[in-house]
């Protein structure tokens, strides 16, 4: 099992303010993992700590190491825009470019150069019917996306995602805006794209955790209010039989 | 009091004063277009002036106007746009920054008179472009700059954070994402904001005066380093200046009402593009 990401006694600040202190885990290649912990624990900037998102809202540092491929992803010769390209990105509320069906998928190659109009037409089709929205849109590609449900954005902004052929999917609680219904059809559409991709996400949804992911990691928080991880490990492990008694109670619902 | 009466009362005063308005407005234009009844016509706005303009037309005037608006445009909406981006998108929020946002914002309620000594010393004098088109334009430019900046940097903001981010997510330099994702979604906010402030400049008389309006120029030139003859300049002439206001009344309001027409145009152009941007965006 290779490791594609490797965090090595990361931690993160916003100013001054420590968030996330001294992870260290791995993310390996084409299995999902997920991130469990409550509220304000930092694992959403861990997660966006990866594709380096955190850095466009303020001024941010960060101590330790996140190796992509062998590559500190803060070296100062990282390329941050081919690196968002490799490590794409879903984010919690479903967000559409207004722009239509079509277009939203397209954005990514555009932008990137393909012009090839029959690429760009078979890319749609093909995105499409990968996340399983092919059926339900091929009627209305030129539709607006917001004309969608909030389940078939979401699944779209996957395939948005998708389009420039990233290497990792960052998943920011994908669900959490979504019908429980909906939320199955993200999970299934995980399982089957763990098998080209790697995906990491963040969910506050423990079950969802259990059901999709093949490794967790459980981050906490104490009064401190900065991020540790506390135990990562295969799922099944964490949810059976975990080391620590806080992964215990979190799990078995005593808090968070 | 009453509950019911204070009731009545608010409300009659908010008709009130929504009336009043309405019958300023319509006192306005009734009287100009009124007033210019049997001067204006297609003539009077293709012709020159004639007899120590107490005939013809105002064509160099609706050229002068055209021409500094244009330059004034030409100077203000690139340096406008980019500076409201750059104070949006680029700049840290530190207080060195809010202090230049509210020195703009405050730029915007300085007299124009201001503006147009500034535009003497640096315009006429210092840069040495002499009292002409240019001059006017570039000063009417700068009046119009905080407007614009102001406008655009709202309509900025507005934009909502998700398209940012999810372009940043997909591998979009900074540069993509404005020119795809935010400036389109802010394209109506700006153009307001142009509209407004070129409508403003459009209708100024004290920046120009100084710095290259004419009283009378015999012959209609579009070189933009000679002088020119605008409409606001021309009309303040007629009304007051002239040695035969009585007689040229009608050519006064004809020219005020060619004003209100440009304006007007200016404003129909604005919220056809308006339109033009947010069918382009599939919300």
């Amino acid at each position: 099992m290779k490791a594609i990401l490797k965090s090595d006694n990361f931690s993160f600040f916003y100013g001054r303010k420590k968030v996330i202190n001294k992870i260290t885990m791995n993310i390996y290649e084409k299995k999902i993992t997920a991130i469990i912990g409550p509220s304000g624990c930092g694992k959403s900037t861990y997660l966006r700590s990866f594709n380096r998102m955190n850095e466009l809202i303020t001024e941010v540092f960060q101590e330790g190491l996140i190796m992509f491929e062998e590559h500190n992803i803060y070296d100062k010769s990282v390329d941050v825009v081919a690196l968002r390209q490799q490590i794409g990105m879903v984010f919690q509320k479903p967000n559409p470019f207004p722009k239509s069906i079509k277009e939203n998928i397209l954005f990514g190659p555009r932008l990137h150069g393909e012009k090839n109009k029959v690429i760009l037409s078979e890319k749609v089709e093909q995105l499409l019917r990968k996340v399983v929205l092919w059926e339900e849109v091929k009627d209305k590609l030129e539709d607006s996306a917001f004309s969608l449900s909030g389940g078939q954005q979401q699944r779209l902004c996957i395939a948005r995602a998708l389009a420039v052929n990233p290497k990792v999917l960052l998943m920011d609680e994908p669900c959490s805006a979504l019908d429980p219904i909906a939320t199955l059809k993200i999970e299934d559409l995980m399982s089957v794209l763990a098998k080209e991709i790697t995906i990491v996400i963040v969910t506050h949804n423990m079950q969802q955790a259990a059901r999709v992911s093949d490794f967790t990691g459980f981050f906490n928080t104490d009064e401190t209010r900065i991020g540790e991880l506390i135990e990562f490990d295969q799922t099944k492990r964490i949810f059976t039989n975990p080391r620590q008694q806080a992964t215990t109670d979190y799990i078995t619902g005593r808090f968070g | 009091m009453n509950k019911h009466l204070r009731e009545k009362m608010l409300t009659g005063l908010i008709v009130f004063s929504f009336l009043l308005v309405i019958f300023f407005l319509v006192l306005i234009l009734g009287l100009t277009f009124f007033n210019s009844w049997g001067t204006l016509s297609l003539n009077f706005l293709i012709q020159m002036p004639q007899n120590g303009m107490t005939e013809g037309g105002i064509l160099p005037m609706i050229m002068g106007t055209l021409l500094v608006t244009l330059i004034s445009a030409v100077f203000s909406i690139p340096f406008g746009v980019f500076s409201a981006i750059y104070l949006t998108e680029y700049a840290k929020d530190t207080p060195y920054t809010r202090l230049i946002r509210l020195s703009i914002r405050n730029l915007a309620a300085v007299p124009s008179i201001v503006y147009g000594l500034f535009g003497v010393a640096i315009f006429v004098k210092f840069m040495q472009f002499g009292t002409s088109v240019l001059s006017a334009g570039l000063t009417l430019g700068l009046l119009t700059l905080p407007t614009v900046i102001s406008a655009s940097e709202e309509a900025l903001k507005t934009v909502p954070k998700a398209y940012k981010e999810g372009a940043f997510a997909l591998g979009m330099t900074h540069w993509q994402v404005l020119r795809t994702n935010v400036l389109p979604v802010a394209m109506p906010g700006i153009l307001t904001g142009v509209i407004l402030g070129l409508s403003r400049a459009l209708g100024e008389t004290a920046p120009i005066l100084f710095t290259g309006v004419a009283f009378y120029l015999p012959k209609l030139s579009i070189n933009v380093m000679d002088q020119f003859m605008a409409l606001p300049y021309h009309l303040y002439i007629m009304s007051t200046q002239h040695h035969d206001i009585q007689g040229v009344k009608g050519i006064a309001y004809s020219t005020a009402a060619v004003l209100i027409l440009i304006s007007l145009l200016l404003n129909i152009v604005a919220s056809n593009l308006r339109y033009h941007y947010k069918k382009g965006l599939k919300t």
